[in-house]
């Protein structure tokens, strides 16, 4: 059996932070900016290559927040609001605030599409977009005054851009939809003919990554009825702990290993990239902790597809977070290779 | 003192000239004695800016400090720096990780308080950042429960903040951004801030800005401060009806500017945002101040801002005075 180890969300921005300062204050022309970008995001997609990562990230270099791209003109009708906090974590995002019917102007990934495909062929490459659920969570609604029609555009307006993607043939799309893990019963009811639109024909290359929170079973069994084939669950000491005590590895093992073992016989059919590497502490995953946890989860019966971190990297160091894909890549690796 | 004091919350841009000085220092061009004249000097600049502008309670800027946690962590023993971390857009700071047990070493604030308040007659308010922010904006990979790691910075900043007492402050602003994050921990929030304070003979504020207020408003009575200085300019001037269904008995440090927006705000602006606060808490009860720190705004910009915050204010407390 081969394991894949795969990075979730964006990869911190490194040098590209002050070349972009530099751009808005008008020091270097906006031509510079751009050749810099890519040549950070061919670095990282090559440092993935080389490590065996499958599939690979652009990084989401240019994206100043999950929203950023959407409401600076490719999404008719979201415009950039107030800064809020962006879920528990001391990062912040621009609020979508939707004051017209939502209508993408163009496939927000087509740049991003573009540059990545110059290092990695596109069955190698994995596309990124966030959640319909998110996106409606973490917005302010001004012009649909009705969560139902408001959700039901916003899911319109990214099956486009994951349609955009698939079409263009890279090998997954990661939908970061973290609020889906606090919908209530009655929410995801209402959610589940829209999801299944959203991925429909897409159901094995749509993986929905769930990162800040515990997986909750009700979530992930939902999210199998919609009918999809992977999912990414944050099974990290901080999620675990709620940011106490972050470094009980062990403790975490134990409680991935008890969450696995209870899996309903539609789940035990979906795929589980496992979110085990840490993007919010420092400490560095040892690669034995990561199989060991990669065993603990094939000894339930879970279809483990992968490793990966438990949400955007983009929290960490640059030194750390390449560290922690190291320890990922390494891992899986000695995994597949038979080494327990 | 006037109804509606107006202050600062602590940081101010730097002049392009310090900024210069900087990177002459951290090239090796010029010495710690240069560095430390430029500092000084731009401190009398921003407290004469301050005082320009006409604000009541002053702050130098927080000039010598690169980033609210980082000034603390580079100062305490127990941090380790693994490079710059995005906080989003391009600000960004070097994000400290706990890696031993944390300790007071040396006083940190007190000399850069002392030196303001010898170049200013007004009321200077010292700035710190508190326990629980100090701990949130910080990796851990040493200590094995939240608490502890709070708690112990807690005691870090009582003996600071005993020391800047000592030094003649009167007035201190514990900065607690981190405060409405995770909503199990705002009791550990408290009781961290609690601790801190303990013993500490000064009028004290908690300074919190860009978090969702519901989830703290029902804490914040038990907090042993007489005030809480808030962001609302970035909200739209929205969540102070909460204030008032939660029965908030303390004063409001009340955010008229948004700090992270180039546009100045209008004195017309600043009077409404004033006035719908009145709606809620008695003018008694009020000071004002922009959301946060400044200093991510270019230098004019910020001072313009200033005066727009002083002349709103103004133009309600000559109303207020008339009735």
């Amino acid at each position: 059996m081969t394991l894949q180890a795969t990075v979730l969300g964006g990869s911190p921005h490194g040098v590209l932070m002050k070349y972009r300062q530099m751009m808005h204050e008008g020091k270097i022309s906006e031509e510079k900016y751009l050749a810099k970008l890519e040549a950070q995001t061919g670095k990282f997609i090559r440092f993935q290559l080389r490590l065996g990562v499958n599939p690979v990230s652009d990084g989401l270099l240019e994206w100043d927040d999950l929203f950023a791209p959407y409401c600076r003109g490719a999404l008719a009708g979201a415009e950039r609001g107030s800064l809020i906090r962006f879920f528990d974590n001391n990062v912040y995002y621009r609020r979508p605030v939707i004051t017209a019917k939502l209508r993408l102007n163009s496939p927000v990934s087509s740049s991003t599409l573009m540059r990545a495909l110059n290092y990695a062929a596109p069955g190698r490459f994995k596309g990124f977009i966030p959640g319909p659920e998110t996106f409606v969570r973490l917005s302010e609604d001004k012009y649909y005054q009705s969560a139902d029609a408001f959700v039901l555009d916003v899911a319109q307006v990214l099956r486009e851009d994951l349609s955009y993607l698939i079409g263009k043939g890279v090998g997954a799309v990661e939908v970061f939809d973290p609020s889906l893990s606090y919908a209530s019963s009655e929410r995801l009811t209402l959610l589940k003919p829209i999801y299944q639109d959203f991925i429909r024909g897409f159901e094995d290359k749509t993986w929905i990554a769930l990162p800040y929170f515990w997986p909750r079973r009700e979530v992930i069994d939902w999210l199998a009825d919609v009918g999809l084939t992977t999912v990414c669950p944050d099974f990290s000491p901080t999620t675990f702990h709620s940011g106490d005590n972050v470094n009980d590895f062990l403790g975490t093992l134990a409680a991935l290993k008890r969450w696995l073992s209870e899996l309903s016989p539609l789940t035990r059919q979906m795929g589980f990239i496992l979110g085990l590497t840490d993007s919010r502490n420092t400490l560095v995953e040892q690669a034995s902790y990561i199989r060991d946890a990669v065993d603990a989860a094939v000894e339930t019966g879970a279809k483990v597809r992968g490793v990966s971190n438990n949400g955007t990297l983009d929290l960490l160091p640059e030194s750390v977070a390449f560290k922690k894909i190291r320890v990922l890549a390494k891992a899986a690796k000695s995994w597949s290779g038979g080494e327990r | 003192m006037e109804l509606l004091p107006t202050t600062v919350i602590g940081s101010y841009p730097r002049p392009n000239w310090l900024k210069h000085a900087l990177s002459l220092y951290r090239r090796g061009k010029i010495g710690e004695s240069e560095l430390e004249s430029a500092m000084d000097d731009a401190c009398k600049l921003v407290l004469k800016e301050h005082e320009l502008a006409g604000v009541d309670i002053v702050t130098d800027g927080e000039m010598r400090r690169d980033e609210m946690v980082e000034f603390f962590a580079e100062r305490l023993e127990g941090y380790r720096f693994y490079g710059d971390v995005r906080v989003w857009g391009t600000a960004h700071y070097n994000k400290p990780a706990a890696i031993a047990p944390i300790r007071y070493k040396a006083p940190m604030l007190v000399s850069e308080f002392s030196f303001a308040r010898s170049c200013t007659s007004k009321r200077v308010k010292a700035t710190i950042t508190g326990p629980y922010t100090l701990a949130d904006w910080s990796y851990n990979e040493y200590y094995g429960s939240k608490r502890e790691f709070v708690m112990e910075l807690a005691h870090v900043v009582r003996q600071e903040l005993r020391n800047l007492v000592s030094a003649g402050a009167d007035f201190v602003q514990v900065d607690e951004p981190a405060l409405p994050t995770h909503v199990n921990e705002i009791e550990l929030a408290k009781d961290g801030f609690n601790e801190a304070v303990r013993g500490v003979d000064a009028k004290t504020a908690v300074h919190v800005c860009y978090g969702d207020y519901s989830v703290m408003l029902p804490y914040l009575n038990e907090f042993n401060t007489s005030q809480f200085a808030l962001e609302f300019a970035n909200r739209r001037f929205s969540d102070l009806e909460l204030f008032k269904q939660s029965d908030f008995k303390k004063e409001l440090g009340f955010g008229v500017i948004d700090v992270h927006n180039r546009r100045v705000e209008t004195q017309e602006e600043v009077e409404h945002g004033i006035k719908l606060c009145l709606n809620y808490l008695e003018p008694d009860k009020v000071y004002v101040n922009p959301d946060c720190g400044l200093k991510l705004l270019p230098k004019e910009i910020a001072f313009q801002k200033l005066v727009a915050m002083v002349n709103g204010t103004q133009k309600v407390r000559s109303q207020l005075t008339r009735r």
